[in-house]
């Protein structure tokens, strides 16, 4: 295909605003899916993603499409995900990209993510045509959704496409708008190969699967190329589009989208970001890659049979191999023995991760709170690295603790600047500066423990921001800290993956709450069990778990027999779920319940 | 699987009630119209033509029969006469056969019909099963019983005058404000009737019910678990003095006394279920019938009267006869256990044994194994143990 006559768009809108149903259409439109292939959203193929309703990994499609000037266009599809956890996803596909439908659902405007995947897209001088969807609905509010677009994105009303991707209207002016609108790829076919990897899948028969655009170049069946950045080579064995099938082609050039095939049989050498080049005339420079995405949150993960750790292991690599965001390392808890301290791009990731894990692995996990890693000054000099709070030593030989900081940098529209404080605030942060960017927005930076913000500090910024703040943090040292750490004794006996370290002014606090919360989740045995909270030696807080004294079946006759097997069923896999510690069996879920603690 | 022995029991549901009382989940509706009964009653007998077929009902006898519901004291006599006319017919009892029927107090006026009645199933029943509950006003109208103490005395004397030499009365205990010293106050009360057996069971909050909602809503004082196991070993003490013997968690009698029909459940042996929502456990299989009146009246007009069938597996049957006997006072039977299902038990269970043993929970006498006093309130701590370990999904 000529390059000027291709075009390179993604799809950006926010969850559920139709996405994937105008992808559906634009597909059906041009003959690309018979009625027979169309699944509803054929893009989303994961179970989990349809299940949720939301597209998790990337897809990229070819539509070829007859334009009213009579020319033969391939308009090359990037599906992207909607949820503020996977924006690494989308600047992704982005780079691929020449431009860009902004969905926008007629009936709630313009919301956080559209912002945030807007500028984005602004931010790779992406063309940008915005769409307004589901025209079709009883409150769409066009006009007002139109005079928003106006407003915040500068667009002419004469720029705004209307759509109804369930009924189908409109779907032919988005396609000519894109073939007019959308710049073709750059012209660079004279020059050496350099392809983008944008994405990159793992099949078990053809090895990895890698997506790729050729800025500039050709790259052909057969040819011998070359990693730019990881340093290895490999032989071409099938290149390709989907248009939506996959088609083998005999070489896609400079502007095209496709996928390659090249014997690679560990991810890790299709890494996305790299560029690929000719071994034989190989390109001076590479592409710019990506920015590697940062962990927002982690959390302990283990299993909860001891038995499956390699189990876990193995899972943990093969889902690694399609989700470079995820990261993991080795873990060790007295407690809950060994498993993974795991780093995701948000709650949702890891949610869905757990939930893998759970059913495609069938691995029962415990899930823990997460740790960062601390130093210690000794009274005698020693420097020493906690990653683990147990590994705490008692406090009258410690000098001064510190702690890991961050700068954390966030972009707030104006009506959130409050709310962005005060949460840091709340959160032990330092103001460091704050400027304007626009009229609107506003850059706040502040430094903020590391500690303070691994877990849910994401999701509370967008919950009281409604979505419109974003942040970014970079690690920028230690500092002293007046911390403490706070033990939690069940049945007298110290269970270490619920200790945590806290600053001293909030270790009563925390502790409280956290033995209420256990007394509470513990599964009362035959003996009453005490939970307690101490730091070092002195118990700060303390509930008990009163012994059970009554569990029986008063009438056990002839139709009670099935109903009380299942009832002992039901206690025997309860019981199974849990860890045991010493007499105690303590579920699963409390061992996070040191995070859900003051909110 | 060894092949059945024992008793053989049939049970039959009679669904109907003048009231729902309060706590109960049972399977009852309230007596409308004579139309449903005679519909129930239709469908009742073609039920029996069903399993008639299916399991040769009468090419055997049977050694219990059990009327349960409901009330079936609430069937008037032609009713009452319509449904002994479809057990005669289809159900041959052994010559020592216990038949049992359940029977509920009733108030002086009603003294007539309850005569007549008992004359009419004196030749047929021979165990009467009365439904007392408390001898306390307060209590029975929390319970929502529709009697007095003097009546539950009064058709207990009815019952002896017409010559039924087997009685029981079922008692709950274990309720909202109820002090332990009352709870056998009552009990004497009831002791002072010298009923044959004893049946006594600690109230159970069932989601559904009217006594379970007021309770969530907290209209009723919070029963404390403490005072319950009270009431429970207190009555555990007196009862042998007064000449019972306990030999399941909820059950006394006098010597001779023990209800045969409950045995079969515990002992795990054969009976079949007639009416709606009525179990059956039969070759290793267990069903039961459409619950709701409707559906088990339409389902037996259509041939169809089995709602669920399970096929038990040697597993399941195993954990069966360990929550079923040990709720016996007398245990389970080692031997006989591997003997049924050839491997050798006390070796399977050997660690579920010795931590049971630790903590005092069972005893072990030769080749039995039982429940120690201690465990009888949480029996079920006991019987988790015996279930097989849950393979993953």
């Amino acid at each position: 295909m000529q390059r000027e006559k291709i075009r390179n768009f993604s799809i950006i809108a926010h969850i559920d605003h139709g996405k994937s149903t105008l992808a559906d259409r634009l597909l059906e439109y041009t003959g690309a899916l018979t009625d027979r292939d169309l699944q509803d959203q054929y893009l989303d193929n994961m179970d989990l993603e349809r299940e949720r309703g939301i597209t998790i990994k990337l897809q990229a499609v070819t539509i070829n499409y007859r334009a009213q000037d009579g020319a033969m266009y391939n308009l090359n599809m990037i599906d992207t995900p909607g949820h503020v956890d996977f924006s690494y996803e989308v600047s992704r596909s982005l780079q691929a990209c020449e431009g860009a439908l902004l969905v926008i659902d007629a009936a709630q405007g313009i919301e956080a993510q559209t912002l945030a995947n807007v500028y984005l897209a602004l931010e790779q001088d992406l063309e940008i045509i915005p769409v307004i969807n589901k025209i079709d609905l009883p409150n769409a509010n066009v006009e007002e959704v139109k005079h928003e677009l106006k407003e915040i994105l500068g667009v002419e009303e004469d720029e705004i496409l209307l759509t109804s991707a369930k009924e189908g209207t409109g779907i032919e002016k988005v396609l000519e708008t894109i073939v007019t609108q959308i710049p073709p790829p750059e012209k660079h076919i004279d020059e050496p190969l350099k392809a983008l990897i944008f994405d990159s899948y793992y099949d078990t028969y053809r090895g990895v699967i890698t997506y790729l655009k050729v800025v500039s170049g050709q790259l052909q069946d057969g040819m011998e190329i070359y990693m730019m950045q990881t340093g290895k080579t490999f032989e071409v064995a099938e290149i390709g589009v989907k248009d939506p099938h996959p088609r083998k082609v005999k070489s896609l050039s400079a502007g095209d989208v496709g996928y390659m095939a090249a014997g690679i049989k560990d991810v890790k050498n299709s890494r996305v970001g790299d560029t690929v080049t000719s071994k034989e005339n190989p390109a001076p420079e590479p592409l710019p890659g990506y920015k590697k995405s940062k962990p927002m949150v982690y959390c302990g993960l283990f299993p909860a049979d001891g038995e499956e750790y390699d189990d876990l292991r193995e899972a943990l690599d093969k889902l690694q191999l399609n989700d470079a965001a995820l990261l993991y390392e080795p873990e060790n808890s007295a407690a809950l023995g060994f498993g993974f301290r795991c780093g995701f791009l948000g709650l949702l990731h890891m949610e869905i991760i757990q939930e893998r894990l759970e059913r495609e692995y069938e691995i029962s996990l415990v899930t823990t709170a997460p740790n960062v890693v601390y130093r210690v000054l000794m009274e005698d000099g020693q420097e020493i690295q906690i990653e683990n709070p147990t590994e705490l030593p008692e406090e009258k030989k410690i000098e001064t603790i510190y702690e890991p900081v961050v700068m954390a940098s966030f972009m707030v529209p104006q009506t959130y600047i409050g709310s962005v404080m005060e949460l840091c605030e709340e959160k032990r942060g330092e103001y460091d500066t704050m400027e304007y960017l626009d009229t609107k927005r506003v850059l706040l930076k502040y430094q903020l423990p590391l500690s303070e913000i691994v877990f849910d500090f994401f999701d509370l910024l967008k919950s009281r921001t409604r979505g419109y703040a974003s942040f970014d943090y970079e690690i920028t040292g230690y500092q002293p800290a007046d911390l403490v750490k706070v033990d939690i004794l069940v049945n007298k006996e110290p269970v270490d993956a619920l200790s945590f370290i806290v600053h001293r002014d909030k270790a009563y606090y925390k502790g409280k709450q956290l033995v209420e919360k256990l007394k509470d989740m513990l599964p009362r045995q035959m003996f009453d069990i005490p939970v307690q909270a101490a730091i070092g030696n002195k118990v700060i807080t303390r509930e008990t778990v009163k012994a059970v004294k009554k569990d029986v079946l008063a009438k056990c006759y002839g139709g009670d027999v099935t109903r009380k097997r299942k009832l002992l069923e039901k206690q025997k896999e309860g019981k199974q779920r849990m860890k045991q510690v010493g007499q105690v069996d303590i579920p699963q879920e409390a061992f996070m319940a040191v995070l859900s603690i003051d909110k | 699987m060894a092949k059945p022995t024992g008793d053989q029991g049939i049970y039959v549901h009679v669904p109907f009630c003048f009231h729902k009382c309060k706590y109960c989940d049972f399977n009852s509706y309230p007596k409308t119209s004579d139309q449903v009964i005679e519909d129930y009653l239709r469908a009742l007998r073609r039920q029996f033509e069903i399993f008639e077929a299916n399991y040769d009902l009468t090419g055997q006898t049977w050694d219990t029969l059990y009327i349960g519901g409901g009330t079936p004291s609430v069937l008037n006599l032609d009713q009452l006469k319509r449904l002994m006319a479809i057990l005669e017919a289809y159900v041959s009892l052994h010559r020592h056969a216990e038949v049992t029927m359940e029977i509920n107090p009733h108030p002086e006026v009603e003294k007539p019909r309850m005569s007549a009645f008992l004359d009419e199933i004196v030749g047929f029943v021979n165990r009467l099963s009365i439904g007392c509950q408390s001898d306390d006003e307060e209590k029975l109208a929390l319970l929502g019983r529709q009697h007095t103490l003097a009546d539950s005395h009064r058709v207990f004397y009815l019952g002896r005058e017409k010559g039924f030499g087997n009685i029981n009365i079922d008692l709950i205990y274990g309720m909202p404000g109820q002090e332990p010293d009352a709870f056998i106050r009552g009990l004497e009360n009831f002791l002072t009737l010298a009923p044959n057996h004893l049946s006594l069971y600690n109230l159970t909050l069932e989601p559904g019910t009217r006594l379970y909602e007021e309770y969530s809503e907290g209209k009723h004082e919070e029963v404390s678990e403490a005072e319950i196991v009270t009431m429970y070993h207190r009555a555990q003490d007196i009862l042998p003095a007064q000449g019972y013997c306990q030999y399941e968690l909820s059950n006394f009698c006098k010597p001779g006394f023990a209800s045969r029909h409950n045995l079969i459940y515990w002992r795990r042996d054969q009976y079949l279920g007639f009416g709606p929502g009525a179990h059956s456990f039969w070759r290793e299989k267990r069903f039961s019938t459409w619950t709701k009146l409707e559906d088990y009246i339409q389902g037996a007009k259509n041939g169809a009267v089995l709602a669920e069938n399970w096929e038990i597996t040697p597993e399941e049957a195993l954990a069966e006869r360990f929550f079923l006997g040990l709720r016996l006072m007398g245990g389970v039977d080692l031997k006989a256990l591997s003997d049924a299902f050839q491997l050798d038990v006390a070796q399977r269970y050997y660690h579920v044994f010795q931590k049971l043993m630790a903590h005092e929970l069972i005893e072990k006498n030769g080749n039995f194994i039982r429940l120690t006093q201690k465990a009888h309130m949480i029996s079920n701590r006991v019987f988790v143990e015996f279930l097989p370990r849950l393979d993953k999904r």
